[in-house]
């Protein structure tokens, strides 16, 4: 899948579980900062990731999601 | 079931005031009830163990510790591992062999686990095997120690005994200290069949409150980890009660278990209350599956939110409460007016006082021993009278409810439940070379840093900061950076100012 592809796909998911805007997102945002998110709403986000492509994402994985870049990354590399 | 059986309460003559005689009762009075449930993620269906099944695995995990620890009475057998049904028959068989229990939050990091598990040396550590960023280090260090959760299956049960000092140590659980390193609070089963009895007390009216339509017994949506006071307190609230607790392994998992395993109430700290909050703001209540019970715990909640949530049928009880008191504290079971947002009121199972500044103080069975080799410690916390000092603040209205005011001690607590000390994060920010100084302090319900650098190294600072979140649990996260050229603000002692 296209990065591009991949980046609109969590953007629809940031909209439906924490009523963020697209236009108020960045790849550089920081899922904690910028976005506001709370800890429970990136695993919200996550798990739905995870249906979306079909993956599990390893627990030691989840740390490196710093900005929504860091998630691209991760899901670029790994999904099929 | 009829309903006045899926919601009965024990009465207080027939409560159990040991763990011996709570495992005791699972097995005389509800050996075929359902004591756990979980979604297995194989094959993506529920699975269960009776009351009757989990007694056996306790037993079995009694006899396996019997083989393999000499000198097994007050031996440390530590927990790593998310939560599954392992976890309670590791914790029950360890406290019935009369060794010592330590849970540990298993996603915190390597230096932080090091620490505690060097502390509390323990005999034995059961993991899930899971690597959670730490496995070679963990590996490296405790191999010979590391045993599977289910490691007692193949053990013969252990006589059913009693091996258990009542005003001995049994459990270790670390908590946040506001020096930076985190301290081992050391809890008797005295403590914990004292700090239970407020919350029996607060069940009694679940048969007046419960749904008419109740026709499964009453359940526990467990999401809060075990290793948390608020997650590990349900094994005896539900224990004792013979209910059943519905286990979620992994928050991901939270909106799959939820629909899968009906259940009637859940312990929720504030950033879940807000979930539940929001699902019923956006008409999604049904993706609750019936839940209708909020335990809410760990801090203050929003009043207008409570009010939106007992208009729509959800029954709240809050509970004030502390690891060093193994749950005790203040119990709110109001559901409207001013007192909803109030801690509770004293209920007389332990002396509940404020002191000459209007700290929240405690005495009683609840009042844990202290923390673990550190005498100071337990002295700054327990005075001399034994009465043990919240570090928050408090007032008192006319009908005898408390009211939050602040917090003395310097301690951030999080809407997860986590409590984070701000000076050990000062000191990673530390290590920042273009950082002059910095405070970390609660900012907005968050973790925040206001540091002060040239202006030009602000990017560079911030760039710091997002590389050190990747080195920590998300819960303990910066999440707001203020930079300034000025220096921070001191008191006339030279000290940084915090608030």
């Amino acid at each position: 899948m296209q990065r591009a592809e991949i980046v609109s796909q969590i953007l629809a998911i940031l909209e439906d579980v924490a009523e963020i805007s697209p236009e108020d997102v960045r790849e550089d945002s920081v899922l904690m900062d910028d976005l506001d998110l709370s800890s429970m709403e990136i695993l919200t986000v996550v798990a739905d990731l995870e249906e979306m492509f079909g993956l599990r994402i390893p627990e030691k994985e989840l740390r490196n999601f710093v900005t929504i870049g860091d998630v691209a990354d991760y899901l670029e590399a790994n999904a099929g | 079931m009829t309903r006045e059986e899926c919601c009965a309460v024990v009465s207080e003559k027939e409560m159990p005031m040991t763990v011996y005689d709570m495992v005791a009762a699972m097995q005389e009075k509800f050996a075929s009830r359902p004591a756990f449930r979980w979604v297995d993620d194989a094959t993506t269906t529920v699975k269960e163990k009776t009351y009757g099944e989990f007694v056996a695995d306790i037993r079995k995990m009694t006899g396996y510790l019997q083989e393999t620890v000499a000198d097994l009475k007050g031996q440390r057998i530590a927990i790593l591992s998310r939560t599954n049904y392992e976890y309670g028959v590791v914790t029950f068989g360890t406290m019935m062999a009369g060794a010592v229990i330590v849970t540990l939050n298993q996603k915190k990091t390597w230096p932080e686990l090091e620490y505690e598990l060097g502390l509390s040396e323990p005999a034995l550590i059961f993991t899930d095997g899971i690597d959670y960023g730490y496995a070679e280090e963990l590996k490296a260090v405790y191999g010979d120690k590391l045993r599977p959760m289910n490691a007692y299956e193949g053990s013969a049960p252990a006589a059913f005994e009693n091996r258990i000092d009542p005003d001995g140590l049994r459990m270790l659980l670390f908590t946040s200290g506001t020096t930076g390193r985190s301290k081992g609070v050391m809890l008797s089963e005295k403590n914990y069949f004292t700090a239970i009895k407020m919350y029996i007390d607060g069940q009694k009216v679940m048969p007046e409150v419960a749904p008419k339509e109740m026709n499964q017994l009453f359940s526990h949506f467990t999401l809060v980890p075990m290793f948390h006071l608020s997650g590990f307190i349900c094994y005896f609230a539900y224990g004792i009660q013979g209910w059943t607790l519905n286990l979620c392994a992994d928050p991901r998992d939270m909106r799959r278990d939820m629909s899968m395993m009906h259940s009637d109430a859940m312990s929720t700290p504030p950033v879940l209350v807000e979930m539940i909050y929001n699902e019923i703001r956006r008409g999604n209540q049904e993706k609750l599956n019936g839940l209708w019970n909020l335990s809410c715990s760990s801090a203050i909640l929003d009043p207008q939110i409570l009010h939106y949530l007992v208009e729509h049928g959800i029954y709240i009880n809050q509970c004030y409460s502390m690891t060093e008191l193994a749950g005790y504290g203040l119990l709110n079971v109001v559901q409207e007016g001013e007192h909803l947002r109030a801690l509770g009121k004293p209920d007389g199972f332990c002396e509940v006082k404020l002191d000459e500044t209007g700290e929240i103080c405690v005495r009683g069975g609840a009042v844990m021993l202290g923390y673990y080799k550190d005498p100071e410690a337990t002295a700054e916390a327990i005075d001399k009278d034994g009465w043990l000092h919240s570090g928050d603040l408090a007032r008192v209205d006319e009908d005898g409810f408390y009211y939050i005011t602040g917090r003395k001690k310097n301690l951030i607590i999080l809407d997860s439940g986590e409590n984070v000390s701000p000076e050990e994060l000062e000191k990673l920010l530390g290590k920042c070379a273009d950082i002059k100084e910095c405070i970390v302090k609660e900012m907005g319900k968050k973790i925040g840093a206001v540091i002060c650098c040239e202006p030009e190294k602000e990017q560079t600072v911030r760039t710091f900061v997002t590389e050190l979140n990747r080195t920590l649990p998300l819960y303990k996260r910066i999440s707001a950076v203020e930079c300034t050229a000025e220096p921070l603000p001191r008191n006339a002692l030279g000290k940084l100012l915090r608030r």
